[in-house]
């Protein structure tokens, strides 16, 4: 949905109807469970997180800035709140270890671009991939190309410096890559 | 050096990087091709990942053997350009021709029927792809001038310009500038403006007609039908329609496309024409110069400066202030007829043009001959060592291209993959060719600029002379797709670009004007490659 066709409803929550948030909420609801979904891999506590953002949209409305998209602020919103429940749940492990990274070669040999594995039948597969990727590649990825945050903004919710984000996002389409082509390897 | 890292051009595709890095990265992407191929691979996964992310849906994915380089292109380009050839040397003799009157049909120039063919085309466009039609006469009316803007923008922005550039951008707006005047969009609507009424500014109709009985205070855009001026029309009037009449006033120029145009109006400024059938009636007044295409042209009014005409019959019994000049079939100039100047007539013979007693030429009469297959431009087409040259002179550039692979093969990298790169390239190369010779003329006035103006001279014309090579390689290689760097698979494609384009510069007429527009993107491509190349050796003035 286009942000021209939600600023009524926008207008109507900012004199503070809760109609009106009800409606933007509708619109954006699909956008918000499969962000969750995504970040947080299991359906219930997807759905947990949706109403706790919501909420915590409501109660922040104030800080929106109306020349940013709604959507986009929306989905920061779910982005900080689902890393803080992965953070929540593995405070033993930690996410994102620089330890790991670092030891990781930063050069590819060749491009394997996703362009070769993906055909529309193979969007799902991609999909899953994606979710089941672990959580320190996931995260940006899906901040990064569902969201649409930029690295500053993605570090700022992973509590990562920014220049760090761009290696992540590099070791994820890897990853990615790898497991797709293996997976079609193994169907051969 | 080592290659770049890929999550930095990851992030350079992202637009993730400072300016300082994307430097670095542009500099990679001059030398290195696989690094080019990396950046087109991620840049396409992004929008990918983004769509299987969004749930968006994506178009049909182009087949992995689009990507193949075409083999059997090297067998059927030579065939498709000997076609080419051949066509082009038939069609130059049938220009020429003089056809027994039974195959006359042959003759390209025997137009009748192509002026409404023509209008007929116009119109279907119009109905059936409303849109296209629009964006195509709006991108022609602004895109020079956009992407010389967008050019000047994009480098200020970018902060690779100096004050130089910052004035001179500043100058375009300023000169550039139209005055601030109102629009008025009439789009599939018919308009008809009565008398005693005035559109303030400037009116755009696209619809079935167009009627001026009343005052216009600024300039006409107008694809209509039909077209009638009884009143005025204080700008210009561009205008293409079925049937067109022309009696009030315009203080500006008539520039109009018409089936039928009836000129009995007062014009002020230049009137041009492409017409079926132009009358200018008695009355009507050119203020200034007067040019005009068509079948059928009578001219019975006055045009104030010179009088350029060319098609197959034309008539002359008005006046003229100054020269008369004519290309028709068949010319008369009746006995009622003034002309000021000279009468220029370029026809195949001497009994093509009639002059009557009583007409006044104050100047010289003057006949020239045609050129004809036999003798003339285009008897070029007809001589072996016109070939041998053209042979020699593709050998030659072929060569040169060659040995510049081998030693600066960054000049080559230029792509253009989209239209707005087309435009840019032709916006950069304008630019170029226009402010250069200028900069190096003012450098030449001072004692100290001459070296520098001459070395940059001898640059510019090398420039120039490279441009085709340049274009002919990007035709190549967009075409035959190298599989490798190595200068064996940039040998085959250069020489297809290089055939292609000598065959294509060479067309009657179309080549001039395919020159022109090789001439500029080339020069586009070789700025931006210069551009690139500099800021990438001043590593120190990209961390600024």
């Amino acid at each position: 949905l286009s942000e021209k066709a939600i600023r009524p409803a926008l207008e109507r929550a900012r004199l503070g109807e809760p109609k009106a948030f009800g409606e933007l909420f509708a619109h954006f609801d699909a956008d918000v469970a499969r962000l969750c979904r995504r970040l947080l891999g299991d359906l219930p506590a997807a759905e947990d997180a949706k109403s706790e953002v919501f909420l915590r949209a409501q109660r922040s409305f104030a800080s929106y800035d109306p020349g940013q998209p709604f959507r986009r602020w929306l989905l920061s919103i779910a982005g900080h709140h689902c890393t803080d429940q992965l953070r929540r749940r593995q405070t033993e492990a930690r996410i994102f270890d620089p330890g790991e990274l670092e030891q990781e070669a930063l050069t590819s040999n060749a491009p394997s671009p996703l362009r070769q594995l993906l055909s529309a039948e193979q969007r799902d597969r991609v999909a899953k991939g994606i979710e089941a990727l672990p959580p320190k590649y996931r995260l940006p990825l899906v901040l990064r190309y569902q969201v649409e945050l930029d690295y500053a903004a993605i570090a700022e919710i992973l509590e990562l410096p920014r220049e760090r984000i761009g290696t992540l996002l590099f070791r994820g389409k890897a990853r990615l890559r790898k497991e797709l082509a293996d997976a079609a390897g193994g169907e051969r | 050096m080592s290659p770049l890292p890929e999550w930095k051009l990851g992030a350079y595709v992202d637009g993730e990087l400072s300016p300082a890095e994307m430097r670095e990265v542009e500099a990679e992407l001059v030398r290195s091709r696989r690094a080019r191929e990396l950046v087109l691979a991620l840049r396409e996964e992004a929008g990918l990942l983004g769509d299987v992310l969004q749930e968006r849906p994506r178009k049909a994915m182009r087949p992995a053997a689009a990507e193949a380089p075409a083999r059997g292109l090297a067998l059927g380009l030579p065939a498709a350009v000997a076609v080419v050839a051949v066509l082009a040397v038939v069609g130059s003799f049938l220009l020429e021709a003089r056809l027994p009157a039974g195959i006359d049909w042959l003759n390209p120039l025997r137009l009748l029927g192509a002026y409404e063919m023509l209008f007929d085309l116009i119109f279907l466009f119009r109905d059936s792809a409303p849109g296209f039609f629009e964006l195509c006469v709006a991108l022609a009316a602004t895109g020079s001038l956009a992407a010389l803007a967008a050019f000047v923008a994009s480098a200020v922005l970018r902060r690779l310009a100096g004050p130089a550039l910052l004035s001179l951008a500043l100058l375009s707006i300023v000169t550039a500038a139209p005055p601030a005047s109102a629009v008025d969009l009439r789009v599939h609507e018919s308009v008809h403006l009565t008398e005693g009424e005035t559109i303030e500014g400037t009116l755009v109709v696209s619809g079935e007609f167009l009627h001026v009985d009343g005052v216009i205070r600024g300039d006409v855009f107008a694809l209509v039908e039909q077209m009638t001026v009884r009143g005025r029309i204080e700008g210009n009037l561009f205008a293409v329609a079925r049937d067109l009449e022309l009696s009030g006033e315009v203080d500006g120029s008539v520039y109009a496309g018409a089936e039928n145009l009836n000129v009995d109006a007062e014009i002020r400024g230049n009137l041009y024409t492409l017409s079926d059938v132009l009358t200018l009636a008695p009355k009507a007044r050119v203020g200034l110069d007067s040019f005009h295409l068509g079948e059928r042209i009578r001219i019975e009014g006055e045009v104030g400066r010179d009088l350029i005409a060319g098609g197959k019959h034309m008539e002359i019994r008005g006046s003229v202030g100054r020269d008369f000049e004519t290309w028709a079939r068949r010319a008369k100039i009746l006995s009622s007829a003034q002309i000021a100047g000279d009468v220029v007539a370029h026809v195949h013979d001497e009994s093509d043009i009639e002059i009557a007693e009583g007409a006044l030429v104050g100047g010289e009469t003057r006949i020239e001959p045609l050129d004809s297959v036999r003798h003339g431009r285009l008897a070029r087409y007809t001589h072996a060592a016109f070939y041998l040259w053209l042979l020699i002179r593709l050998c030659a550039a072929f060569a040169l291209g060659l040995l510049l692979y081998a030693l600066l093969p960054g000049i080559f990298s230029g792509r253009i993959s989209s239209g707005n790169e087309f435009f840019r390239s032709l916006g950069v190369g304008f630019v170029v060719l226009l402010v250069a010779p200028i900069a190096l003329l003012i450098a030449g006035l001072t004692l100290v600029g001459l070296p520098i103006a001459l070395i940059g001279g001898a640059i510019y014309l090398t420039a120039l002379y490279l441009t085709g090579i340049v274009v002919a390689a990007l035709i190549g290689v967009s075409l035959v797709r190298p599989k490798s760097e190595g200068l064996r698979d940039f040998g085959l494609a250069l020489l297809v670009g290089v055939l292609i384009l000598t065959v294509a510069t060479h067309i009657p007429v179309l080549g001039g004007i395919l020159r022109i527009v090789v001439a500029l993107v080339g020069l586009g491509l070789l700025a931006d490659r210069a551009r690139i190349a500099w800021t990438a050796s001043r590593p120190e003035a990209a961390q600024v």
